[in-house]
């Protein structure tokens, strides 16, 4: 699978190749644009210019959801969870367009839809226990503590299959305990799953730990693009973080 | 062309009566952002409180302007209370319940005053007393002004002159529009948004009591009911000008007055108050923010 | 003020009792065990009067109303003013079919062929209406809804054949309890399933988050315009058991103001909850029956006003209805 896109906003002029299985990570001051580049790879906003495309098709134009379908799954940076329903019911959601239960199904609950829920039910679990909150599952997602409704974003996002995950500061806000499990969690989980994960983080150490590539994103335009060592030595890169002298 | 003029005056007429009411609707739709549906009642009630003062306090007034002014002065006062009233104890409690639980109880207390109304003024339509002497004056070709109209357009362009005045002039009316824009910005900046909402209920209730009182000069067959009807128009021609915008509510009000005018005479009446829908339905759904509206709309 | 709430809603359900147990006092009923209540009306000879038999047909289908926008208000968010419209259209619609083609055919057919027509229409227009206007968010939808709604009722005003001004008369009445009763409970079941499966979910999730729904691959204009034709489909075949038991239409019971009482069952009862808005129907139906007695001997018809003071007390009191989103047991989905 590959990702590319250009030119998101007539004010940037990004260019960014994501090949499969690789965890990159996008970071760089805060109003950089980076959650921006996110909402234009799903499909929020259209670029200005150029295109976005996954595995060769592009994507400009898609309704966020078709997005979603196609398999690219993201978390929010603030927290959008469904607090009225159960954290199981809120990986379920993922799972609504891959699932074939029609209405007949559901009001007559025959084989079909029992058989449907069972399987959606099982796979969803499957992925609360893989983020470690599956005891939680019937718990209304509202009243989880924060650290664990971060998980749980992630758990949903996963219930799309998604070729690329889209993850939006995922450790914001977790104490250091907290983030060095998440960090090892989203290490394991792209792996295992081998999805490309495009990870947008303030906290430098998650990042340099794990991600194989990172782009560095000041003032809407790419600074920088390489390996840890690298950008950790950029100058541009030092400047934008620490101003310069 | 003369049936044509002719339409034109009877449709400003009613324009006006609807702007006066529209006014209330787009002043508090801005302030708080709720359609209170129980203003058409208030202008119902107008009528009412006219009514019973003339019955009651003033039998035997001759019809004169003065005592046209004095009845409505006396509505005005007298709707401004009951605004205040539902204000204080209906909406002010749920400030900060979801939207809907608002919308709720403003129609909760619009069928409150209808059938309240029904039960204390009785169902059955009642005549609005003679308080102005009435003349038919003939402009030439078969046009015919009636003084009436004539009163209906001078105090209700008097008022939504001093209505301008207060809002864009005043110190108060920069703490609504200040209201308008963010609650809690407002709140803020040190402005006593609770005083502020209040007035702005005086106000808005207040011109639909004289709305009231008009409607009862033009047509005098009043009954508690009356407000219904009118009262959605009115809104509708608020949301046809920009729901929040007051010289919106004013054009809107007035090009609503007009096409229903130019619809019954020209085209068959009983489709009439079906336009005023249609116009809504329009409005909200290829311009959604009215004519002079600024506010984003949602469009998902 | 825990205290202060438990304390209202003892009140209310204590006023409640205490008028229904004052009717059944006041009023008489003749008890005879011969005929079940399943049979063709007119034969009142069942176990109730005819006054408790229409007053349980009339709530059953305030029933169906309550639960068909609770579908589409609590479940989906969408906040709709129109919801008598579409009983209009069912009403009509199943009358004239009824009347003019199967005047005299077996109530079952005529039963399932009007239902099923005054569905199907309903469901028709429904889905017009929505894919034109749920893009529009909050209030908006509403007044626009409310602008439909007025609009379909105008239209039918002005169709002669149903009518017109004086209202559509002789329209074959064959609506008993028991079927009524058994069709509610078949379309209370038919939303709970709903809720339970994918499609619920999906509603919840639209209600709760769209754009989180977005991007978890749902569809909200495709889901919302779902809810939407599903609710008239429900709303018109309550309307044609309307007409069926009625035996005459006015266009004037189908205005805006059907709608905000159908609002006011929901919220009443509790706005994301099955048993809420069938509670919430319940109180609005017997609230005001219950008066009538106490109207009969005052002379005062203040039923309307203790409807209304009802729904402002309760949003006041309690904003989240009685039920708040919460089941009873056998409606549960757990």
């Amino acid at each position: 699978m590959s990702l590319e896109f250009g030119g998101v906003k007539a004010c940037q002029d990004v260019n960014m190749s994501l090949d499969p299985g690789i965890l990159y990570g996008l970071i760089g001051p805060n109003g950089a644009g980076k959650s921006t580049i996110f909402n234009v790879l799903t499909g929020i906003y259209a670029p200005t210019r150029g295109d976005v495309r996954l595995d060769g098709k592009t994507l400009v134009g898609k309704k966020p959801y078709e997005v979603a379908q196609l398999g690219i799954g993201r978390t929010f940076q603030n927290i959008r969870l469904f607090k009225e329903l159960t954290v199981l019911e809120n990986v379920m959601t993922s799972f609504y367009s891959s699932s074939k239960t029609t209405i007949t199904d559901m009001v007559f609950q025959n084989g079909h839809f029992r058989q449907e829920e069972e399987s959606v039910r099982v796979k969803a679990t499957e992925l609360l226990k893989v983020m470690g909150i599956e005891d939680l599952s019937q718990v209304p997602a509202g009243g989880l503590p924060y650290g664990k409704q971060r998980k749980l974003e992630i758990a949903r996002a996963l219930g799309l299959s998604p070729k690329l995950l889209l993850l939006d500061e995922p450790a914001a806000g977790l104490n250091p305990s907290e983030t060095r499990e998440l960090t090892e969690l989203i290490k394991q989980i792209q792996k295992s799953r081998n999805i490309t994960v495009l990870l947008i983080e303030h906290d430098m150490g998650l990042v340099m730990k794990i991600c194989e590539k990172i782009y560095v994103l000041v003032q809407g335009q790419l600074v920088c693009e390489g390996v840890a060592d690298v950008v950790q030595n950029d100058k541009r890169v030092i400047e934008a973080y620490l101003g310069v002298d | 062309m003369n049936e044509f003029i002719q339409h034109t005056i009877n449709g400003l007429a009613l324009g006006s009566i609807y702007a006066l009411v529209a006014l209330g609707y787009t002043m508090v739709f801005g302030v708080l952002q709720l359609i209170n549906f129980a203003h058409g009642d208030i202008f119902m009630m107008g009528s009412f409180i006219g009514l019973y003062f003339i019955r009651y306090a003033v039998p035997n007034i001759e019809p004169s302007l003065g005592s046209a002014l004095l009845v409505i002065v006396v509505a005005m006062i007298g709707s401004a209370i009951l605004g205040v009233i539902i204000e204080k104890f209906a909406y002010r409690p749920l400030r900060k319940a979801p939207r809907i639980n608002i919308l709720i109880t403003a129609i909760g207390v619009s069928l409150f005053l209808e059938y309240g109304g029904q039960l204390v003024f009785g169902a059955s339509p009642q005549f609005f007393p003679d308080i102005l002497p009435r003349k038919m004056i003939d402009i030439g070709g078969d046009i015919i002004l009636d003084s009436n109209q004539i009163t209906i357009f001078v105090v209700s362009f008097v008022l939504m002159l001093i209505l301008q005045y207060l809002v864009f002039k005043t110190q108060f009316g920069r703490a609504m529009r200040a209201i308008s824009h963010s609650l809690e910005t407002a709140n803020l900046i040190g402005i006593n948004v609770n005083k502020v909402i209040l007035i702005t209920f005086v106000i808005g209730s207040s011109l639909a009591g004289a709305a009231g009182v008009l409607y009862g000069v033009a047509y005098p067959k009043i009954d508690p009911l009356l407000g219904l009807l009118p009262g959605l128009k009115a809104f509708i021609a608020a949301v046809l000008g920009g729901i929040g915008n007051i010289t919106g509510a004013v054009i809107g009000a007035l090009l609503l007055g007009l096409s229903e005018t130019y619809v019954a005479g020209y085209l068959s009446s009983t489709y009439r108050d079906a336009l005023a829908f249609v116009i809504l339905i329009l409005v909200l759904l290829l311009r959604p923010a009215g004519l002079l509206g600024t506010k984003k709309i949602e469009k998902v | 003020m825990t205290k202060k709430l438990n304390a209202t809603l003892l009140l209310m359900i204590g006023f409640l009792v205490g008028a229904v147990l004052l009717n059944f006092v006041l009023s008489s009923f003749s008890f005879q065990p011969s005929a079940l209540f399943w049979t063709k009306p007119g034969r009142f000879d069942g176990l109730i009067s005819p006054y408790y038999y229409s007053v349980l047909i009339l709530l059953s289908i305030n029933i169906i109303l309550s639960v068909s926008l609770a579908l589409l208000n609590g479940f989906t968010g969408l906040f709709t003013m129109g919801h008598a419209g579409f009983m209009a259209i069912g009403a009509y619609s199943s009358a004239y079919l009824v009347s003019t083609y199967l005047p005299t055919a077996p109530f079952v057919i005529q039963l399932a062929v009007g239902a099923l027509a005054a569905g199907v229409f309903s469901a028709a227009v429904g889905f017009f209406i929505g894919i034109s206007c749920l893009r529009l968010a909050g209030d908006y939808l509403g007044m626009v809804t409310l602008g439909f709604g007025e609009i379909i009722r105008i239209i039918l005003l002005n169709i002669d054949a149903v009518g017109g001004a004086r209202g559509m008369t002789d329209i074959p009445v064959f609506m008993n309890l028991g079927s009524v009763f058994l069709l509610t409970l078949i379309t209370i079941l038919v939303i709970k399933r709903i809720r339970d499966g994918r499609l619920g979910r999906a509603m919840l999730s639209i209600k709760e988050n769209e754009m989180a729904a977005n991007m978890m691959g749902i569809n909200p204009l495709s889901i919302k315009v779902r809810a939407f034709v599903i609710s008239s489909f429900m709303a018109g075949v309550a309307g044609a058991f309307f007409a069926h038991s009625e035996g005459y239409l006015s266009t004037q019971t189908f205005t805006f103001v059907k709608s905000f009482e159908i609002i006011a069952m929901n919220v009443v009862g509790g706005l994301g909850s099955i048993s809420g808005a069938i509670l919430g129907a319940g109180i609005l139906t017997v609230l005001p029956e219950a008066l009538r007695k106490l109207q009969d001997i005052t002379g005062i018809d203040i039923r309307m006003i203790i409807y209304a003071l009802t729904m402002i007390l309760i949003m006041i009191l309690r904003p989240q209805g009685i039920m708040g989103n919460r089941e009873w047991k056998w409606l549960s989905s757990k």
